[in-house]
C-alpha cells in the first residue's frame, strides 16, 4: 500500500519507499488504478460540544453539508474532537486508487507521540520511582507542538493530551516565529517541541525551547504510523450507511437480548414464586384435611370419654360434712358448708348462746385430728351477740386441672 | 431488525406480565403461608388435646335428653327415699331463665347448668347429700359447687351441676 501525506494541493509527501514531494496533479503518475493507497490530509479541526445524536445537527450549521466530510472522536463526556475536510478533495482522492484510505494528518502524528510513551511499558518498580520523583518535580506538561520541516514548508500540530489544538501549514517565513504564533492562537504555555529536523531543533534549543528529536522512522512524525489510524478514515457514504446499519444491528441485538433476559429472569421468578404458592396451597389442602380429620377424631374422643373427665372434675363434700359433724366441740354449732372448685371449702360456724367457755385455739385443738380442717385457716368474727368462725381450706391443685384424667 | 424490536417489545410487555403475575402469587403465597402457619398450631393444640383424651378412661356420653332425664329421676328418687323435696332448676332461674338447655361446650359435647335444691330436717343432711354424691358419681355430669346451709331447724342443701351431653 502506497502511503502519501497531502499537505496542499501544490505539496504531497511521498511517504513511502524513498520519500519525496510532489504535487496532486502529479499523483496519477504515482498510482496505478488499481492500487490501494493510504492519504494522510491535513483537516481543518474543530472542538463541538454535541451528543451523538446531535452531532450531525450542530456540525450542518458551520460545515454546509454535501461540500464538507468529518471525522469525529469523543474527548469527553458530550465532546467531540472533529476532523473536517473537502468532499471534492476527498473524492479527487479516491478516484486515484482502488481502496483508498483516507485519514487526519493530526490523529497519526498523535499516535506516533503515544508510541513514545515509556510509561505504559514502566514496571511496578519504575512507577513507585516515578511517584517519588514527582513529590519534588513539576509535573510535566501534556501540551506538545510537533513541527515538520519539507524544505521552506512546515506543518505545525499542537496537541493538549488526546486534543488536537490546531495544525497549520505554513510556506517560507521564520519558523520559530510561525510556531510562537501558533503557540499565541492556542493559548499553550510553554509546551514541549518536537521535530524530524535536527538543525530545526538545535535552534529551538539555542533560543531556550525544550526541544527534542524524536525516534522515529521518516521525515515526517505521523508517517510511520499512517496505518495505525484507519479506524479515523473518512467513510464514504456506502460505507457510513453500513456503520449505520450495523449499529442499528448492534442496538437491536442489543434490546433484544435485554428483552430476552429480563423475560427469562422474570419467567425464571415467576416460576420459584409459583412453585412457593403451589406448595402452600398442597401444605394448606393437607392441613385443612388433616384439622378435619383431627377434629373429627378429638369429637369422638370427647363423646367417648369427656364423661369420665367431668366426674373427675366433680367436686364432693359429704365426708367432710360427716368428719365436721363429729369433731366439732358442743359450744359451736354448723350454720353452713359450702365447696367450690375454685375458692375450696369454707365452713361457717356459730358459737351456741350460754355454752361454756371457748376460744378461737379450742376450736383450733378440736379439729387438730380432722383430716379435712386440720390446716384450715380460722376467721372469728363478733356480730353483735354473736361469735362466728369461718373456717376456710384452700383448694389444692386438682389433677384434673393440670390435664389428667382420673378413673371414675 | 423490526422483528428483533418488535420481539423486544413483545418480551417486555410479558416480563412486566410475569412480574405483576409473580407480584399477586408472591402476595398470595405469603397470606398462605402465614395461614398455614396459623393452621400448625391449631392442628398442635387438637393433637395434645387429643393425646391428654387418650389417657382418659373411656366412659360414652348419652345423648343429651337422656342425659337430663336421668339426672332428674335419679334425683328426685333419692328425695323420696328420704323424704326430702328435691328440685331441680335452671342454673339461672333467677334470671328469668326457664328451660333447660343444652349449649356446645366442647367438640361433640353439649352443656347444660343446672341447680339442685333439696331440703329437709337438720339430721338428714348428711345422708342426703351422700345420697345425691352417690347418684350423681354414675352420671356424665360434673358438680362445681356444693353449698349446705342450717336453715333453723332444716337443711337446705344446693348444688350446681353441668349435665353434659350428646
Amino acid at each position: 500500500m502506497k502511503k502519501f501525506i497531502v499537505i496542499s494541493p501544490d505539496l504531497v509527501w511521498v511517504a513511502h519507499g524513498e520519500g519525496g514531494v510532489t504535487t496532486l496533479d502529479d499523483l496519477p503518475n504515482h498510482l496505478q488504478t488499481k492500487e490501494d493507497a493510504l492519504f494522510a490530509i491535513l483537516p481543518q479541526i474543530q472542538r463541538v460540544v454535541a451528543t451523538e445524536r446531535t452531532l450531525d445537527t450542530v456540525m450542518a450549521q458551520t460545515f454546509p453539508p454535501g461540500e464538507n466530510s468529518f471525522r469525529a472522536e469523543p474527548l469527553e463526556d458530550n465532546v467531540f474532537q472533529v476532523y473536517v475536510a473537502r468532499t471534492d478533495l476527498l473524492d479527487r482522492l479516491r478516484s486515484l486508487g482502488r481502496e483508498v484510505f483516507i485519514v487526519p494528518y493530526p490523529a497519526a502524528v498523535r499516535h506516533a507521540l503515544s508510541t513514545l510513551n515509556p510509561e505504559a511499558e514502566s514496571s511496578l518498580r519504575e512507577r513507585t520511582r516515578v511517584f517519588l520523583q514527582a513529590l519534588t518535580e513539576a509535573p510535566k506538561s501534556d501540551e506538545k507542538v510537533i513541527v515538520d520541516v519539507l524544505g521552506q514548508d512546515y506543518v505545525i500540530t499542537a496537541l493538549r493530551g488526546k486534543e488536537v489544538l490546531a495544525v497549520r501549514h505554513v510556506r517560507g517565513g521564520e519558523p520559530v516565529m510561525e510556531m510562537q504564533r501558533t503557540l499565541a492562537s492556542a493559548r499553550m504555555d510553554n509546551p514541549g517541541v518536537m521535530s524530524r529536523d535536527q538543525d530545526f531543533i538545535l535552534e529551538l534549543q539555542s533560543q531556550g525551547f525544550e526541544a527534542e528529536l524524536p525516534d522515529l522512522a521518516g521525515l515526517m512524525v505521523g508517517e510511520s504510523v499512517l496505518d495505525k489510524v484507519t479506524s479515523l478514515r473518512y467513510l464514504t457514504d456506502i460505507e457510513i450507511a453500513r456503520e449505520r446499519a450495523r449499529q442499528n444491528k448492534r442496538k437491536a441485538v442489543t434490546a433484544f437480548s435485554v428483552g430476552l433476559g429480563m423475560m427469562a429472569i422474570t419467567g425464571g421468578a415467576y416460576a420459584v414464586v409459583h412453585g412457593k404458592l403451589v406448595e402452600q396451597k398442597t401444605r394448606n389442602a393437607t392441613l385443612t384435611r388433616d384439622i378435619e380429620d383431627k377434629q373429627a377424631a378429638v369429637s369422638a374422643n370427647y363423646q367417648e370419654r369427656y364423661a369420665t373427665i367431668a366426674r373427675g372434675e366433680s367436686v364432693s363434700m359429704h365426708e367432710e360434712l360427716f368428719d365436721l359433724s363429729t369433731a366439732l366441740p358442743p359450744q359451736v354449732v354448723l350454720q353452713s358448708l359450702e365447696r367450690d372448685a375454685n375458692t375450696g371449702l369454707v365452713a361457717t360456724l356459730e358459737r351456741r348462746p350460754g355454752a361454756a367457755p371457748f376460744s378461737k385455739s379450742d376450736l383450733k385443738s378440736a379439729l387438730a385430728s380432722s383430716p379435712y380442717f386440720a390446716a384450715a385457716e380460722i376467721v372469728e368474727r363478733y356480730e353483735g351477740h354473736l361469735v362466728r368462725y369461718v373456717l376456710t381450706v384452700k383448694p389444692t391443685p386438682p389433677a384434673a386441672a393440670q390435664g389428667a384424667a382420673p378413673a371414675p | 431488525m423490526r422483528s428483533l424490536y418488535v420481539m423486544t417489545v413483545v418480551f417486555v410487555l410479558g416480563s412486566l406480565g410475569l412480574g405483576m403475575l409473580a407480584k399477586d402469587e408472591w402476595e398470595e403465597a405469603d397470606r398462605l403461608e402465614a395461614r398455614n402457619r396459623g393452621l400448625q398450631v391449631d392442628f398442635d393444640a387438637l393433637s395434645a388435646e387429643s393425646g391428654s383424651l387418650d389417657r382418659a378412661e373411656p366412659f360414652p356420653l348419652r345423648f343429651k335428653e337422656d342425659a337430663l332425664s336421668e339426672l332428674f329421676s335419679r334425683a328426685i328418687e333419692a328425695g323420696e327415699v328420704l323424704g326430702a323435696g328435691v328440685r331441680v332448676e335452671p342454673r339461672n332461674a333467677s334470671m328469668g331463665v326457664q328451660e333447660m338447655q343444652f349449649v356446645e361446650f366442647k367438640a361433640g359435647v353439649q352443656r347444660c347448668e343446672v341447680t339442685l335444691q333439696a331440703g329437709l330436717e337438720r339430721e338428714g343432711a348428711g345422708a342426703i347429700l351422700t345420697m345425691l354424691e352417690e347418684e350423681l358419681g354414675e352420671l356424665p355430669v360434673s358438680v362445681r359447687k356444693t353449698r349446705v346451709r342450717l336453715v333453723g331447724q332444716a337443711v337446705s342443701v344446693s348444688m350446681d351441676v353441668d349435665v353434659f351431653g350428646r
